[in-house]
């Protein structure tokens, strides 16, 4: 989403950049063309066709005014060679580059080079004025009747320039307003992309604003969720506990009453109250723990201990248990020095979430077997039940807190959810990991590992702070 | 270049190069009470600047040489505020102002290419601007100024 939104903003900027250098390089294309055109109207082409029209024209009535005695032989020749220069416009610099890119017909200007150099050649080829009048006339009308096949020719180019001059002027013109239309439009759609990305980051912006907000609100709500809980918390230990145990109190001494004469109907109700106070004081001592192991306020009392011994100890503390479900408990300690580090009451807490929820898992008349043993570096117990074992796709979930197994269909067993959580939770914090392997229909096995103090085996080795207890 | 060639052979067949018309005075300046009239050889005998530059009437960068024309025109005593009118031998006139002059070395191009120039060949004096060494001079308005055949200058 934003990725693609970066996208859309990166590709409008790059549009209006694009745009905008393009209306740029439009501009100045025609400002260059608009100084062209300039300096074509000023020099025009025409002019120099039209001055050399003028220039025959001068020297045709210089020729009269010689022929009448009007006009001296050196007034004559100057004119000639001022004729002569005309000429030299057409043949180099600006106007030539021009004519001929025009393509215009210049033979007319070839032919009149031709007749002045055929006149340096014969008529003004001694530079002497002629003798008589006579030869004088001769000579002024032979020159002004030559002249005169060129007038023609002379007005055709100048026509064709001004031909080209007009159509260079149109497609000026035309290209000028290409141009125009094209920065125009070139214009609206700058504007347009501009508008579009001014737009997208103000909806961008608005909605970064919102975020933010929303992130307050959120955090504003976290904060007071965590508020709320830690006086959950307060009020779950101090007015939930304390009232339950002396409910708890108070059903116990009226169930240890041996004479009391109580009906057995009553007895039964208070053995149902007994038993649900007890579920629900694990619960709350399961809530408290959970809570303290999340916060890490658990501080371990940390003991060098065996923990075979341990795995003993919570086999026989669990067996009235188990017995009451018709589950029949087997201890396997194949390694009886198993010294580990940590907090012993914890590990055994860990040992009889394992066992009690296998017992209560099992079908009655099937055995939970208890494993120890040394795996590698680490100590392992197994807690192997014959249950109808947990779908693979729950492994994951189980350890979650409040997570139940669909499996379990009796309402009798369920316990509060927590304990397979906490049991996690204090095995991590003891450097160890917990899992389970199970097989549908045949049994699960849940384990857990913890690192060896003391790999060796040798008890001369074992730290001293190890409590060597003999396993009985 | 050979047309040029062609042009000076022909020239010097009719006599026509400056060298045998030096003795005439070819330029005539006036203004502020005084007129002074100069031959080639007055103006050559000034100090010659050379310029090199294109225009709009040559094909390529050429080698212009002649008296600058705020030395020549300095014992008139112009100003500023004067405006030069530039006459050619067909009377074609243009107007300088004294700025230019004063701003920009102009020329009194005695020769093109270390050569003389004959009135065919646009002499014997051309007024010609340094525009390549001043791209603002690159303009329709100083190309019209470049005025050929030049004859006489009259400060008004």
């Amino acid at each position: 989403m934003t990725k693609g939104r970066r996208k859309i903003r990166q590709g409008m900027a790059g549009a209006v950049l694009l745009s905008v250098a393009v209306a740029v390089a439009g501009l100045m294309m025609l400002s260059q063309s608009i100084s062209e055109m300039r300096l074509s109207d000023r020099d025009k082409p025409l002019w120099i066709a039209n001055q050399m029209q003028f220039e025959m024209l001068r020297f045709d009535a210089a020729a009269q005014d010689y022929a009448l005695g009007r006009e001296t032989y050196e007034g004559l020749t100057q004119r000639l060679n001022i004729l002569w220069s005309r000429l030299s416009t057409f043949e180099e610099g600006y106007v030539a580059d021009v004519l001929e890119s025009r393509g215009i017909d210049l033979s007319v200007i070839r032919d009149i080079r031709n007749w002045l150099e055929t006149l340096d050649e014969t008529v003004f080829a001694q530079d002497v004025p002629p003798a008589t009048a006579e030869s004088r006339r001769e000579m002024a009308a032979i020159l002004r009747d030559q002249m005169s096949s060129f007038k023609t020719d002379l007005q055709k180019l100048s026509l064709s320039v001004v031909k080209s001059e007009t159509q260079e002027q149109t497609q000026f013109k035309d290209a000028l307003l290409t141009l125009s239309n094209r920065v125009t439009l070139l214009g609206v759609v700058a504007m347009a992309a501009l508008g579009l990305f001014g737009l997208f980051l103000w909806i961008d912006g608005a909605r970064s604003r919102k975020l933010a907000e929303k992130m307050e609100v959120l955090a504003n709500h976290a904060g007071a969720s965590l508020r709320a809980k830690d006086s959950f918390v307060t009020v779950v230990s101090h007015e939930l506990r304390t009232p339950l145990t002396s409910i708890y109190g108070s059903i116990e001494l009226i169930k240890a009453a041996k004479n009391s004469d109580l009906s057995p109907t009553n007895e039964k109700l208070i053995s149902i109250a007994h038993r649900n106070c007890e579920r629900l004081i694990t619960l709350v001592n399961d809530i408290l723990d959970i809570d303290k192991l999340d916060a890490n306020l658990v501080i371990l009392d940390n003991k060098c201990f065996n923990l075979s011994q341990t795995v003993q100890d919570a086999v026989r503390d669990n067996e009235n248990y188990a017995t009451g479900l018709q589950v029949g408990l087997s201890l396997r300690v194949i390694d009886t020095e198993l010294y580990v580090e940590g907090d012993e009451v914890r590990i055994a807490q860990v040992l009889s979430n394992l066992i009690s929820n296998a017992s209560k898992f099992s079908p009655a008349g099937s055995t939970v077997e208890v494993i120890a043993y040394q795996n590698g570096p680490r100590a392992r117990v197994e807690v192997r039940d014959e249950g109808q074992g947990i779908p693979e796709e729950e492994h994951e979930r189980i350890f979650e807190r409040f997570h139940q197994g669909s499996q379990v269909t009796s309402t009798t067993y369920k316990g509060t959810g927590l304990g397979l959580s906490i049991a996690k939770a204090i095995v991590e914090q003891h450097n160890g990991r917990i899992d389970l392997k199970s097989t549908p229909g045949k049994g699960t096995t849940f384990f857990f590992e913890l690192p060896i103090k003391d790999e060796s085996k040798d008890t001369s080795h074992r730290p001293a702070s190890c409590d060597v207890r003999d396993v009985a | 270049m050979i047309r040029l060639a062609g042009l000076k052979t022909l020239a010097l067949i009719l006599g026509l190069v400056p060298g045998t018309v030096m003795a005439s005075d070819i330029l005539t300046i006036s203004g502020n009470e005084a007129s002074e009239s100069y031959s080639f050889e007055d103006l050559a005998a000034l100090p010659q600047e050379k310029v090199l530059t294109d225009n709009f009437y040559v094909d390529e960068v050429t080698e212009f040489s002649g008296p600058l024309l705020r030395d020549l025109l300095d014992p008139f005593g112009v100003t500023r505020d004067d405006t030069l009118k530039m006459t050619a031998v067909n009377d074609f006139s243009v107007e300088i102002p004294v700025d230019d002059i004063l701003d920009y070395d102009v020329i009194l191009a005695l020769r093109r290419n270390g050569e003389t120039m004959s009135i065919r060949g646009k002499g014997p004096i051309w007024v010609i601007y340094p525009m390549d060494d001043h791209p603002e001079l690159v303009a329709p308005q100083y190309n019209d100024r470049l005025i050929w055949q030049l004859t006489g200058i009259k400060i008004e």
